[in-house]
């Protein structure tokens, strides 16, 4: 099969490119990285079935400086078919500059001059013709986020595909800059100066201010929505009730009461309907958990956040917050894998690679596995705290802060690695059109249910059946000392603790049924082991392929010991201060 | 090599080097000697550009630099190595 490759600079919409002639569902937004690993996938030209591979966004191919950009000269050295090339119309002298390079390697080039709708937006005009002149190879005025002019690029690609490039014009690095120079002066009609309305955003007032209240409203917006999201719709819908609080005057029977007369009527059988609609029933807790306790929270995360995202805000936090990061080892841009890693974890560790050095992917993620909860965790640790003690909710919070400042400090000692500088492009402010968004979000909302929900169904089922053969109560009997002894907690909650390694939100949820038998403080204990106990089984498969088996042992080890040490330590000082006070 | 000139007289107007973290904020100046890293290049960080210093972030943190309407983060320590020609 012949093949196309995909080139650009980072951010410029090669994925939304991508998206268009292959339908594939390959992310598309606004920050710089988001196809590290490249997306590959079949598109039609006229009748002849091609493979696409969209290499990652990058600067440059001659002289590499990270894993994308040597990524991404390797897939050109496989020899492609033919390249396409999206120019961003926004930043000509970096996409010529890497499209001269590109072109060196005497491969048929098609090029896409892309966001030409932003571009006239601006003011800056772009001579296309010219260009393709200057060039040699056709250059065709896109907009690839609503599809227009997609069918040119598609016809040039057929017309270019199969031919052979005789000449080709090598230059040295300055060279190659003087004749970006002179296209762009030929080619570019008006920059006018930038406005600067919206530089306050990163000046460090009140651009600081502004970014911790985006970030205040991002979690307000995540908790209280999605509260509201369970309590007025999920919670009626499961359990019977009024919608929206009665504002539709028309009583629900509920899911659950049905599923258990039915359930009841079909068998009279004490460890069936144990299994099925029990302690850890898991007709019941399947359902519940994953869908009424945790979905709301993935659904007004992934909306705040991809939000977020495609209006281009997130790089101007990290270049806010850079500086103070350094003094913890880390840099400005490792907030972003950090933010996901409060959604997931799993594409917070893969969007580490963005990070330039290893010692930096292993901090992030290390402190993603560590000390931030993933959106299911905290969605729990809202069912299991907020709802008691708004105190102990807020206290869970700050001790997950207090946690990765430490464990950053701690690294940062220990690798003697030198940060690496931080150089970057902060991306132009976007709307963000709500087609893409939405898609986006339903993409991510899908994922959670395909890859987290349905994991959390068969872990609950195994749970329910082990409860009913007794193996969870010898389990737990075998844990005890340390679960007693330790963290002053009841038998019980070992079964928890099991069930945790599955899910992370697994080690909270069952605490829940068991508010009757705990006091607030028991309470914490608890959620003090479940924010650093062990990262879920997928997230440890991720740690491993990313890194190493080694590193992704010693991660598990370093979370199991230290939520002991914490949880323990809490209920050990609460039961020594309760005596003496 | 021949030594770097501090000052130069273009016309009657004064130009001075110096270190592009030495810009205050608002303030414009041309490149004038930069380090050869292909980053810095492609972020438009060459001899001769225009560049206008947006703010400079708190704790050391980056520099931040208008270029042909691109922002830049720039770290300070890679800043130091830069010098620019600016107008006094």
């Amino acid at each position: 099969m012949r093949s196309v490759l995909m080139m650009g600079l980072p951010n410029v919409g090669k994925s939304a490119v991508f998206n268009r002639f292959t339908g594939l569902d390959a992310m598309v937004s606004n920050y710089s990285g988001t196809t590290v690993s490249y997306a590959e996938g079949t598109f039609d030209i006229e009748g002849e079935t091609v493979l696409l591979r969209d290499a990652p966004g990058i600067y440059n191919i001659k002289h590499p400086n990270d894993e994308a950009e040597r990524v991404a000269a390797k897939m050109l050295d496989d020899r492609p078919d033919a390249v396409l090339f999206v120019l961003d119309a926004l930043n000509l002298e970096s996409s010529l500059n890497l499209l001269l390079q590109v072109m060196e390697a005497g491969i048929p080039t098609v090029v896409a001059l892309n966001r030409t709708d932003l571009m006239r937006s601006r003011g800056i005009k772009i001579d296309h013709v010219r260009l393709q002149r200057a060039l040699g190879v056709p250059v065709v005025p896109t907009v690839a986020l609503s599809g227009d002019s997609l069918d040119l690029v598609r016809y040039a690609l057929s017309r270019e595909l199969g031919k052979t490039i005789e000449a080709v014009d090598k230059k040295d690095d300055a060279a190659r800059w003087e004749r970006v120079e002179s296209i762009k002066r030929a080619t570019l009609k008006a920059l006018p100066e930038s406005n600067g309305r919206m530089d306050f955003l990163i000046r460090p007032f009140p651009g600081i201010p502004i970014a911790l209240g985006v970030l205040v409203l991002l979690f307000a917006f995540v908790i209280g929505v999605g509260m509201g999201l369970r309590q007025y719709l999920l919670l009626p819908l499961f359990e019977g009730g009024q919608l929206f609080g009665g504002l539709i005057p028309f009583t629900i029977p509920g899911l659950f009461p049905f599923i258990e007369r039915s359930v009841e009527a079909l068998t009279d059988h004490a460890g069936l309907q144990g299994v099925l609609i029990g302690e850890y029933g898991f007709l019941i807790k399947g359902i519940e958990w994953p869908f009424a306790l945790v979905l709301p929270y993935v659904i007004t995360f992934y909306t705040g956040i991809s939000i977020l995202e495609d209006v281009g805000y997130l790089p101007r936090v990290a270049v806010l917050l850079d500086g103070v990061l350094k003094k913890i080892g880390l840099n400005g841009s490792s907030i972003i894998p950090m933010l996901l890693g409060y959604g997931c974890g799993i594409p917070a560790i893969m969007s580490t690679r963005t990070l330039q050095s290893r010692k930096q992917r292993i901090m992030v993620a290390t402190i993603v596995s560590l000390a931030i909860p993933c959106v299911a965790q905290m969605g729990a640790f809202i069912s299991l705290l907020a709802e008691r003690s708004l105190l102990a909710f807020i206290g869970i919070f700050l001790v997950s802060i207090v946690a990765i400042v430490l464990a950053g400090l701690v690294m940062d000692r220990y690798q003697k690695q030198k940060t690496p500088f931080t150089l970057m492009e902060i991306p132009p402010l976007l709307a963000p059109k709500p087609s893409i968004l939405s898609k986006k979000v339903l993409f991510r909302i899908k994922h959670f249910v395909r890859d987290g929900a349905m994991p959390m169904v068969i872990a609950i089922a195994a749970a329910a059946l082990l409860y009913e053969l007794g193996t969870l109560e010898a389990a737990g009997r075998a844990l005890s000392p340390v679960v007693t002894g330790w963290l002053n907690l009841p038998e019980e909650a070992s079964t928890p603790l099991l069930m945790g390694i599955v899910r992370r939100e697994l080690t909270v949820l069952p605490f829940i049924d068991m508010a009757d038998m705990l006091s607030t403080a028991q309470f914490f204990t608890a959620a003090l082991v479940a924010l650093f106990y062990v990262p879920c089984i997928a997230m440890i498969a991720t740690l491993s392929k990313e890194f190493s088996i080694r590193t992704a042992a010693g991660i598990l080890l370093l979370t199991t010991f230290t939520a002991f040490l914490v949880g323990g330590l809490f209920a050990q000082l609460h039961a020594l201060l309760s005596m003496t006070l | 090599m021949e030594p770097r000139k501090t000052r130069t007289v273009i016309d009657g107007t004064i130009f001075k080097t110096g270190s592009i973290d030495s810009l205050v904020r608002g303030e414009v100046a041309f490149i004038h000697d930069v380090p050869s890293l292909s980053l810095l290049a492609s972020l438009g960080i060459r001899l001769g550009k225009r560049v206008r210093l947006i703010s400079k972030s708190v704790a050391n943190g980056p520099l931040i630099l208008s270029i042909d309407n691109r922002s830049v983060a720039l770290d300070r320590e890679l800043a130091s190595q830069i010098t620019i020609r600016k107008q006094r």
